[in-house]
Formats: structure tokens, C-alpha cells, sequence
């Protein structure tokens, strides 16, 4: 079916703003900076993955394939519209990851026994 | 040229942001505790999502590698040198997050780090 690579990556950005929502260590984190900071970060990201993209297509390293799960439509020559998604979504799982780990291993508001020590 | 190569550049140059991100975020007192140890959490979770995905994506055909200037190391079936995206994004994006953090006497909940500790040892 036509387009259901960009389905897919709106289902996991769906996802992934979900568990951040529910957890909210980026986007959705208290203070106001820190989801500026998400992003713009982001954006950072998505920007540098953009530049390595259009760096290796250029040299021919890969291209677009024929799959009829894109819509065909380029942003430039091999680069699909939905790599602009991919990119943003890459960033934005990786900050959501790290404020998760960071979470897990014990930065939350409890103070760990090594600070009270 | 290889995808190789370019994977080295662009690792090469996160890397030095990755420390410069670092050091300045030593000094403001916005580098968490467990920073190193959440990187390397999220680097390996994001690798394992790219094999993964990155493998689904190669047998859609969404894209296509020029196979020989790939080192040739297939990972389930995506290229070992696709490897330094998610490499890449969990050394440089996390340590901008934390360089560019409101420093802890800014923000309400505070997060116990290096230079607090430093304060209270």
C-alpha cells in the first residue's frame, strides 16, 4: 500500500510521545527550559542527520529504493519527504531513551545514599 | 570514498562536541551523575532499535546501498557503518541536552550533580 512508511513513522512518533507523556522526561518535563530544550535539540539533530544524508547521497553511497511504501515524493534527489520525518523522530527517540536511563538509574528528585554521605 | 569513511568524519567531529559538551556542562554544574552511564544506555538501546529497523527498512526496499563501498559486515541485513547514526545521536544529542540545561539553582526539582556533590563533600 502506498505511504505506509510514513504510517509507520507517525505510529512510533505516536508511540514514543506516549510513553514520554506519561513519564515526561523530554518534551513533556516540568520545567519549561528543558522542553524548549527538547526542541531544539531535536531540530539540531535532525539537521546534522540531514547533512550526513545529502554528504553520502551525493557520493553515491545509497539512494532511494523502489518500495511503494513511500509517497514518491522527494525533498531532493533520493532524499524522500519521509527521511525528514525519520531524522526527527531519530533525535527525538534518543533524547526520550537518555531522559529514560537517566530516570532509571536514579536521577529522579530522591537524593541517592552517595549525596547524603 | 567509503560509507565508512564518512561515518568516521562525522563520528570524529561528535566526538569532540561530545567533550566540549561535556566540559561546559562540568562547569556550569548541569552534568548529571549517571550521565556517562545513561549515554551508554542509550547508545545501546538505539543500536539494537537500528539492526532492528534498519533491517525491516533494507527488505522494503526503501533504500538502496552501493554494496561495493560498504566494508561488507551485514548486520541481519543492514550495514555495520549504519551503525554510526545511532552512535552519533546518543553521544552528541544527550550532551547538548545537558551542556545547554538550566543550571540547577534556575530550575525548581533540582538533580544532585558532579559540582554539588564536589559542594558537599
Amino acid at each position: 500500500m502506498t505511504g505506509w512508511y510514513l504510517g509507520a513513522l507517525a505510529f512510533s512518533f505516536a508511540g514514543v510521545v506516549t510513553i514520554d507523556a506519561r513519564w515526561k522526561v523530554a518534551l513533556f518535563a516540568r520545567e519549561r527550559r528543558a522542553r524548549a530544550l527538547t526542541v531544539a535539540v531535536t531540530l539540531v539533530g535532525a539537521a546534522g542527520f540531514l547533512v550526513w544524508d545529502a554528504v553520502a547521497i551525493s557520493r553515491g553511497f545509497f539512494g532511494r529504493g523502489e518500495s511503494r511504501a513511500m509517497l514518491g515524493v522527494e525533498v531532493a534527489p533520493h532524499l524522500p519527504v519521509e527521511e525528514l520525518v525519520f531524522v526527527t523522530f531519530l533525535s527525538y527517540l534518543t533524547l526520550v531513551v537518555f531522559g529514560g536511563a537517566l530516570r532509571l538509574l536514579g536521577q529522579g528528585t530522591r537524593p541517592t545514599p552517595e549525596v547524603r554521605s | 570514498m567509503t560509507y565508512l569513511d564518512l561515518a568516521v568524519v562525522a563520528l570524529a567531529v561528535v566526538v569532540v562536541l561530545h567533550a566540549a559538551c561535556v566540559v561546559v556542562a562540568r562547569r556550569r554544574g548541569t552534568l548529571p551523575r549517571r550521565f556517562a552511564a545513561a549515554v551508554a544506555v542509550t547508545v545501546l538501546v538505539l543500536c539494537v532499535l537500528t539492526v532492528v529497523f534498519d533491517s525491516l527498512m533494507v527488505m522494503s526496499d526503501l533504500f538502496r546501498f552501493d554494496e561495493d563501498r560498504l566494508t561488507g559486515v551485514i548486520l541481519w541485513r543492514a550495514p555495520l557503518e549504519d551503525l554510526a547514526w545511532p552512535l552519533a545521536a546518543g553521544l552528541l544529542l544527550p550532551a547538548l541536552r545537558v551542556a545547554l540545561a538550566p543550571r540547577p539553582a534556575d530550575a525548581a526539582p533540582s538533580v544532585p550533580t558532579d559540582r554539588q556533590l564536589e559542594e558537599h563533600a
